[in-house]
């Protein structure tokens, strides 16, 4: 799951697996966290709600340690297209909000 | 003022102690320690008029030397002493008598006959003091009769006694009673001198002191005279009964029976001096309850946070209660601009809009720290600028150089402020720059937009906001309080009576039913607002997050709660040795009427003071501290029926209301002179001692302990 460690700014960066779920039901984007937990965010509706949910989710993880995603997908289609792009822009955003956690002190204390 | 009339500086018997012997240098230097004003030099069977020459020039005006022996008396072959003090001014004489009367003895063999005395030393203005009953060996009555009946003037015929108390009992038995110390060794001297009579009256020499002996009315109105007083025409009663009354600079004492109508007249000096300007309130024993006085209940009681070094939060109260939730980006959007194939050949070719936006928030903070530093810096330069008295403490120099270190350090920061800010610029105008193009793009081509954000960053930087300030919140709302601890009184063996302020934040869990809010605070909302701020803090990256800060804002009287001021909760109480206490009604008059007498004050009008105090507490501390204000020229006025005030506080002035069956009358008077005068003078002089001892409660006990030298003698 933990594919590489990357090191910016003097901070060792997890680069976490983004995959897209695709059934007959629905298309989901799969953010795998380390703890083996993916959080999916539904493409094929929106549902701000969950996306939201996601996103707390995902600051309690920011406060444990620096990530990013990379999307791994082998077939090249709109969702593809869609969750590179989105992964993309995630990614600044979490580069970002670590950093004002960490100004604000507000990251948890490493045991 | 103390008078200390037995005293030795020479070892002269063979059983004398050693200590005895003092030169003038050491007694000048002992005596300057002290408060005694007026010294008899008693030595056995001697005097040494070269040592008492010495000992007079050296002290000065500090203390007045009397001349004086103590001579061992046979009568009927019963041995007693008897002290003789002479006029200093007959000092030479009294010494050439007492040498006449030595030839050929020793201070040991020698003895004298009372007539023998008499006639030897009558003639040189004698104050004659025997020893009396246990203060041995002493003369018996029939000797003390025999001297009355040779002595040329008998009101100089005194009876030494033991100590304070024997004296006050031989005063309230018509003896003209006092003590000496009678010193062994002058190293204790300083100590021992604190039990010496005071002088009420301030003696400038021995004739004086004769005369107040006498009861000279014209001396004893001479010295009252010095004090300052002031002659009041109150209309109390009506115009049918002026009453003309002087109020001294020390302690007025104004009694009667019940019913006279001395309330009255106090209430009528306190607005008559109200009137002039010198504001004074009455203090009035039991109208006033010490919880009232301490507040206990808290009812003038405020404090707020800033005062106990605790942020008051009312900035991240008002932003949590305006919180709302940011919105993210629907997945929609990204959908639908990928579902459309980019045809515009321009569009294509336009790759910024494919960029992504820069985090802004950071160099933002970035900016604003070093912004901030600058500030503060600005504010201290401009604070040297402006404090004239650091100028001139520290010296131009040393500000010049401390100016040019901050200037040094402000331009460095002004820079790297300067950098900062261009990197926000920077930062703001590319986010800008993108955003203007996809829009542009989407416009023009009729295309749906790119979406430039996921959300996420607005959304966690919200919460991240209400996570700071709910922490704020609930650790400001965590810090505990250290009591404040006032002060009561003194309750004497019980300990010293403090009164104690609790104080607590509530945090949601706090339950004390003596805890009451602070001001107009109620205890409901602030319990559940506490109790919301832990549930807001426990779900700040929960999706239930805006639904406990509206719970929050729904409760009753939300509104009331608009700083961590509005959970304060205090417990006020008395303690004795840091446990609770609650003083009785006769402990809070005690500490009431100290705290009123220990108050600086240019007067004490005191309606009363005995009202629920023991005969002890106000001998042993209320008289003292009446006379230590009355000796720093405070106007004291007493109304009283307790003795131990109204004798024991020898009062400058005593006034004294009767009644009888035709009408009121008010006289004035004093303890020296013992005499009230009736002040329309249609009554007869009255015995101030009679009078006292009649009209006060504890009267007969008060004369009977007194023991002052004069008086009533």
């Amino acid at each position: 799951m933990v594919d590489r460690l990357s090191v910016k700014e003097g901070k060792y960066m997890e680069t976490l697996k983004a995959s897209i779920a695709r059934t007959e039901a629905k298309t989901s984007l799969l953010l795998h966290m380390s703890d083996g937990i993916a959080l999916e965010i539904e493409l094929t509706e929106d549902k701000p709600i969950e996306v939201k949910a996601v996103f707390n989710k995902i600051i309690s993880y920011l406060k444990k340690g620096k990530f990013n995603f990379e999307v791994e997908d082998d077939k090249e289609d709109l969702y593809l297209h869609v969750c590179t792009e989105y992964i993309e822009q995630l990614n600044a955003e979490l580069t970002s909000i670590y950093s004002e956690l960490e100004d604000y002190e507000l990251l948890d204390e490493q045991e | 003022m103390k008078i200390d009339i037995h005293t030795h500086t020479k070892k002269c018997k063979t059983g004398d102690s050693e200590h005895r012997n003092i030169d003038a240098d050491r007694f000048e230097e002992i005596i300057r320690l002290t408060d005694v004003k007026i010294l008899a030099i008693t030595n056995h069977n001697h005097f040494d008029l070269t040592q008492f020459i010495e000992i007079k020039e050296k002290i000065g005006d500090a203390c007045q030397i009397w001349p004086g022996i103590e001579l061992d008396i046979v009568e009927s072959g019963r041995k007693a002493h008897l002290i003789v003090l002479s006029n200093p001014k007959r000092a030479k004489e009294f010494s050439e008598t007492i040498d006449e009367l030595l030839v050929g003895k020793t201070a040991d063999n020698f003895t004298i006959s009372i007539e023998k005395t008499v006639s030897s030393f009558d003639s040189l203005d004698p104050i004659y003091i025997a020893h009396y009953f246990g203060k041995t060996p002493n003369l018996l009555n029939e000797d003390i009769d025999r001297l009355t009946s040779l002595v040329s003037n008998k009101n100089r015929i005194m009876k030494e006694a033991s100590n304070s108390i024997s004296a006050g009992i031989f005063i309230s038995h018509g003896h003209n009673s006092i003590f000496g110390s009678d010193v062994h060794n002058w190293n204790d001297y300083q100590e021992i001198s604190k039990t010496l009579p005071d002088l009420r009256l301030p003696v400038e020499s021995y004739e004086q002191f004769c005369l107040l002996l006498e009861k000279d009315n014209a001396t004893i109105n001479t010295i009252l005279d010095k004090k300052t007083k002031e002659s009041l025409q109150l209309n109390v009663f009506g115009i049918a009964e002026l009453i003309e009354l002087d109020i001294f600079n020390d302690i007025n004492i104004l009694f009667g029976s019940k019913g006279t109508g001395k309330t009255e007249i106090l209430r009528s000096i306190s607005k008559y001096y109200n009137d002039l300007g010198f504001e004074n309130n009455i203090y009035e024993s039991n109208s006033k309850k010490l919880e009232d006085v301490f507040d206990l209940k808290g009812r003038e009681f405020d404090v707020n946070c800033a005062e106990l070094g605790i942020d008051n939060c009312a900035e991240e109260i008002r932003r949590l209660r305006s919180a709302s939730e940011k919105n993210v980006t629907s997945l929609s959007s990204f959908l639908r601009y990928f579902s459309v194939d980019e045809t515009n050949r321009i569009s294509r070719n336009l790759k910024i809009k494919n960029y992504t936006q820069e985090d802004r928030s950071s160099p933002e903070r970035d900016f604003k720290e070093v912004q901030d530093i600058y500030n503060e810096f600005e504010d201290f330069l401009e604070y040297i600028d402006n404090e004239e008295t650091l100028q001139e403490v520290v010296g131009e120099e040393l500000i010049n150089e401390l100016k040019s270190v901050l200037n040094k350090i402000n331009v460095k920061l002004k820079l790297d402020s300067q950098n900062k800010f261009i990197d926000l610029k920077s930062v703001t105008l590319f986010n800008q720059l993108i955003t203007v193009f996809v829009e542009e793009i989407a416009r023009k081509t009729g295309q749906p937009q790119k979406p430039t954000t996921t959300g996420f960053s607005a959304y966690a930087s919200n919460r991240i906001e209400i996570e700071r300030d709910i922490s704020k919140i609930n650790s400001c709302i965590s810090q505990s309080i250290e009591p404040e601890v006032a002060y009561v009184g003194n309750l004497g063996e019980k300990g010293h009576l403090f009164c104690q302020t609790n104080l607590t934040i509530q945090n949601g869990s706090f339950v004390n039913t003596n805890y009451q809010p602070v001001k107009t605070a109620t205890k409901s909302p602030q319990k559940n607002a506490a109790t919301k701020f832990v549930l807001i803090a426990r779900h700040v990256y929960s999706s239930s997050l805006f639904e406990k800060i509206t719970e929050f804002k729904q409760i009753d009287g939300s509104e009331t709660i608009n700083s961590i001021n509005d959970l304060l909760l205090f417990y006020r109480h008395f303690t004795i040795n840091d446990e609770h206490y609650t003083p009785s009604t006769g402990e809070s008059s005690m500490v009431l009427l100290h705290n009123e007498l220990s108050e600086e004050k240019e007067m004490y009008l005191i309606d009363e003071p005995e009202k629920s105090l023991g005969n002890d507490y106000i001998s042993d501390v209320i008289v003292p501290l009446l006379k230590q204000r009355a000796q720093s020229g405070k106007k004291i006025i007493i109304v009283t029926h307790d003795a131990n005030i109204a004798v024991r506080t020898l009062p400058y002035n005593s006034i004294y209301r009767e009644h009888d069956a035709n009408g009121y009358y008010t006289y004035s008077g004093n303890p020296f002179s013992n005499n009230l005068n009736c002040n329309i003078g249609e009554k007869e002089d009255l015995d101030w001692k009679e009078i006292s001892m009649k009209t006060l409660e504890g009267g007969r006990q008060a004369f009977g302990e007194r023991g002052k030298i004069y008086g009533n003698t």
